[in-house]
């Protein structure tokens, strides 16, 4: 049984969410829906995935509230039979371990580009992976703690630094706003699925909530926070860079902080910043997938956590270089973004149909 | 057990504070501030191969000034820069075999202009040109591009301290006139070659060591090559059309003593409509400008009275109305639409300019444009009048 002391509240758990979902994805989230849609409307795409993500995050803590002192690994054998849980509990893992391996690698792959290019892969990578093994082997409490830390500044100098690129900002490059229908909008959608990952955490984490009758204000503004980022970035890098210049950038998010140079106050160049931030959230987000996954071995066999931390780590840092290149890095991504949404999307409301067709809930042991 | 694990800590400490993969120190880098590209001439061939297609990249690199003890040294002040050049075929070949030949590595995190030659930029697309540059990470995005007429390295050679930072403050003066384009940095120009839209770049001249931004080159998009140049006139026109002049004075004549009248201008906005009738489009433009009446060379002149005020801002009005003609008559006739009509269409007529974006430019040479311009002196300073009458 769950220790007392493993509690989060609510406001830690919208933080939790909202830190593991902003990763990777926004630095790439303006290419991938432009080269989608083709319009200045990226941003509406944006918005209208990110309200379809939180409507079935919704139906998700429902599923969770019907076992709210269970984790997912627990209660879906409960559901769908013991072999098909494990099944399913498997793939959950699985898909949490290649998402963790992922961050890590575009963490390296950014840094590598633009701040230390003659540093190997292992020497940025390793440090990474050994303090997140550090962090999760206190298990939730300080994890959640670290990202209440982090959740202010990173806020702070996000709008900072993205109001800074006003200067070369130009309204006409986002206009018209739905100049060809609502069609490429909808289209533009799909490529969205990576930025939008995250809420299917609350699958696992949703049994350590103090009051899980809240569970629904906290997916909310869980999701609500990266999804207001995730609009201001696509609208000024679309200013900045137009429907056409974005899509031919690698990492348009970080081409829209080289854009512009401030000289005569103390610092000209605020892309580093913003890589500082962006670099804590990849932290996160590697460390609640490392510690998701491990909890899921642990809840399956019983066992302490703390070797399947252990265990995990290396085995992440060898997936985290199986790419080849950064093409099939940006398609495992993709990959990635549509297990991510069967997760929170099929899965959540299949379970919750199944759970009530044959009336499985939580039995208060009292 | 705690000692064994501070053993450990401090073996962690060893291997992570040790220092950093990519440290350079300061004063070995070779600091590029500054690019010129230009078509490699045909004599030019030291010994290697060129192919016809050849460019010439000059580099401007400044460095650590030592004072130096040579005696006839002493009295010279020494040089903060050095130019290097290369021929290839390709940037990077160049900028690497500098590294052949130089102590100190080549760093480009500081480079803030690259100016091209106007006959590679008229032989050449700007687009493979410039891939390099606008590719690497070393280069930021905010780097400022410049078209040279003539030579670009001599643009790099003129009499300042430090070429190309001259070359970056002056493309900075938009405040103080309109007779310069905002600048184009090779961000922006890069967005406009990828959708293939034309594009303008302050143009530089060079003359016994000194340097004027009198031209600006005009690129046609999709072969992002150089077709022609407006001169300082249009340059001004052009900055009213797209209502980005910020400063700067418009020399007018009284329409009833014919002295002059200058107006500086404080703000100009523009408003662009476009109309689209069938297949026939047609622009309407409105110009909005506050300014003051800076000098004027009518002697009974008298500020105090609006009738003078007025008199002046027809003068005024009138000479916009003659550059901006002359603007539009020249962008017309090569049928490059740098002022933003194409936006404005695109943005008034989405579906329309979906069909119409392929052949914009032959339509644009002959689209009727309409303007009305309105200037509004709103102060004269501290002087109204130079005489009273008797």
């Amino acid at each position: 049984m769950m220790k007392q002391k493993d509690r989060i509240t609510t406001t830690q758990m919208a933080i939790y969410v909202s830190t593991h979902m902003t990763a990777l994805g926004i630095l790439t989230l303006p290419r991938v829906v432009t080269a989608t849609t083709q319009t200045p409307d990226g941003w509406i795409s944006v918005l209208l995935s990110g309200l379809v993500i939180n409507l079935f995050a919704i139906v998700l803590v429902k599923l969770c509230q019907r076992f709210p002192q269970e984790s997912f690994y627990q209660y879906n054998p409960k559901i769908i039979g013991k072999w098909f849980g494990i099944l399913l509990s498997f793939s959950l893992i699985t898909y949490f371990i290649l998402l963790g391996s992922f961050e890590i690698r575009g963490m390296a792959e950014v840094t590598h580009l633009y701040l230390l290019p003659r540093t190997p892969f292992m020497a940025t990578i390793i440090p990474f992976i050994c303090l997140g093994v550090y962090l999760t082997v206190g298990g939730i409490n300080p994890l959640v703690r670290l990202f209440e830390v982090l959740f202010t500044p990173s806020i702070l100098i996000f709008i900072i630094v993205i109001l800074l690129s006003l200067k070369t900002f130009e309204p006409n490059n986002i206009r018209p706003v739905l100049g060809q229908g609502i069609l490429p909008v909808i289209k533009g959608m799909q490529p969205t699925a990576l930025a939008l990952t995250g809420p299917e955490t609350m699958l696992v984490v949703f049994s350590f909530m103090k009051e899980p009758q809240k569970g629904i204000k906290a997916i909310t503004l869980g999701i609500a926070t990266p999804l207001f980022f995730y609009i201001m970035t696509t609208i000024f890098t679309l200013g900045s860079l137009g429907v056409a210049g974005v899509q031919t950038k690698t990492w348009p998010v970080l081409s829209l902080f080289r854009q512009f140079e401030y000289t005569g106050i103390i610092f000209e160049r605020f892309e580093t910043f913003m890589l500082a931030i962006w670099i804590l959230q990849i932290f996160t987000t590697f460390v609640t997938c490392l510690y998701v996954s491990a909890l899921g071995f642990s809840q399956i066999f019983k066992k302490e956590i703390k070797p399947f931390i252990f265990g995990l780590a290396p085995f992440m840092y060898v997936i985290s270089l199986s790419p080849k290149n950064i093409n099939d890095f940006f398609h495992l991504g993709d990959f990635l973004g549509y297990v991510g949404i069967a997760f929170i999307i099929v899965v959540p409301s299949i379970m919750i149909i199944i759970a009530m067709l044959r009336g499985k809930k939580h039995v208060p042991a009292s | 057990m705690y000692r064994f694990r501070y053993l450990i800590l401090i073996i962690c400490f060893c291997l992570f504070l040790t220092g950093c993969w990519d440290s350079h120190d300061i004063e070995q880098l070779n600091i590029h501030v500054g690019t010129a590209l230009d078509k490699a001439s045909s004599s030019t061939s030291n010994g290697k191969q060129q192919s016809k297609n050849a460019i010439k990249l000059t580099t401007q690199s400044i460095f650590n000034t030592q004072p130096t003890t040579e005696s006839d040294q002493a009295n010279q002040e020494p040089q903060k820069y050095i130019n290097i050049s290369g021929v290839g075929n390709s940037i990077i070949e160049i900028v690497q075999s500098f590294s052949q030949e130089n102590e100190h590595p080549s760093y480009g995190q500081h480079l803030k202009v690259i100016v091209i030659g106007e006959a590679l930029a008229k032989t050449m697309n700007i687009g493979e040109i410039l891939d390099q540059h606008s590719r690497t990470y070393e280069i930021r995005d905010s780097c400022i591009l410049l078209v040279a007429e003539g030579s670009a390295a001599d643009t790099l050679n003129i009499h300042t301290d430090i070429p190309s930072f001259t070359l970056i403050d002056i493309d900075q003066h938009q405040y103080k006139t309109a007779k310069l384009l905002p600048p184009l940095t090779i961000g922006k120009a890069v967005s406009k070659m990828a959708a293939h839209k034309d594009f303008i770049i302050q143009g530089v001249q060079t003359k016994k060591g000194k340097i004027n931004f009198n031209r600006a080159a005009l690129i046609k998009g999709g072969t992002n090559r150089l077709v022609g140049f407006l001169n300082e006139e249009e340059i001004e026109g052009l900055n009213w059309l797209m209502g980005k002049a910020k400063g700067g004075i418009i020399k007018g004549r009284d329409p009833k003593t014919g002295g002059l009248i200058m107006y500086e201008i404080v703000s100009v906005k523009n408003k662009i409509t476009p109309y689209l009738n069938g297949d026939h489009i047609s622009f309407d433009v409105n110009i909005e400008s506050v300014g003051r009446l800076n000098e004027d060379w009518v002697l009974a002149g008298n500020a105090f009275s609006n009738k003078f005020i007025k008199r002046a801002e027809i003068a005024t009005e009138k000479e916009v109305r003659r550059q901006i003609h002359q603007t539009l008559t020249k962008l017309q006739k090569y049928q490059i639409d740098v002022a933003g009509f194409n936006e404005q269409f695109r943005i008034h007529y989405p579906k329309e300019w979906k069909r119409m974006k392929k052949d914009w430019d032959k339509r644009f040479s002959h689209v009727p444009i309409t303007y009305h311009i309105h200037t509004t002196i709103r102060d004269y300073m501290v002087k109204g009048r130079k005489e009273i009458s008797k």
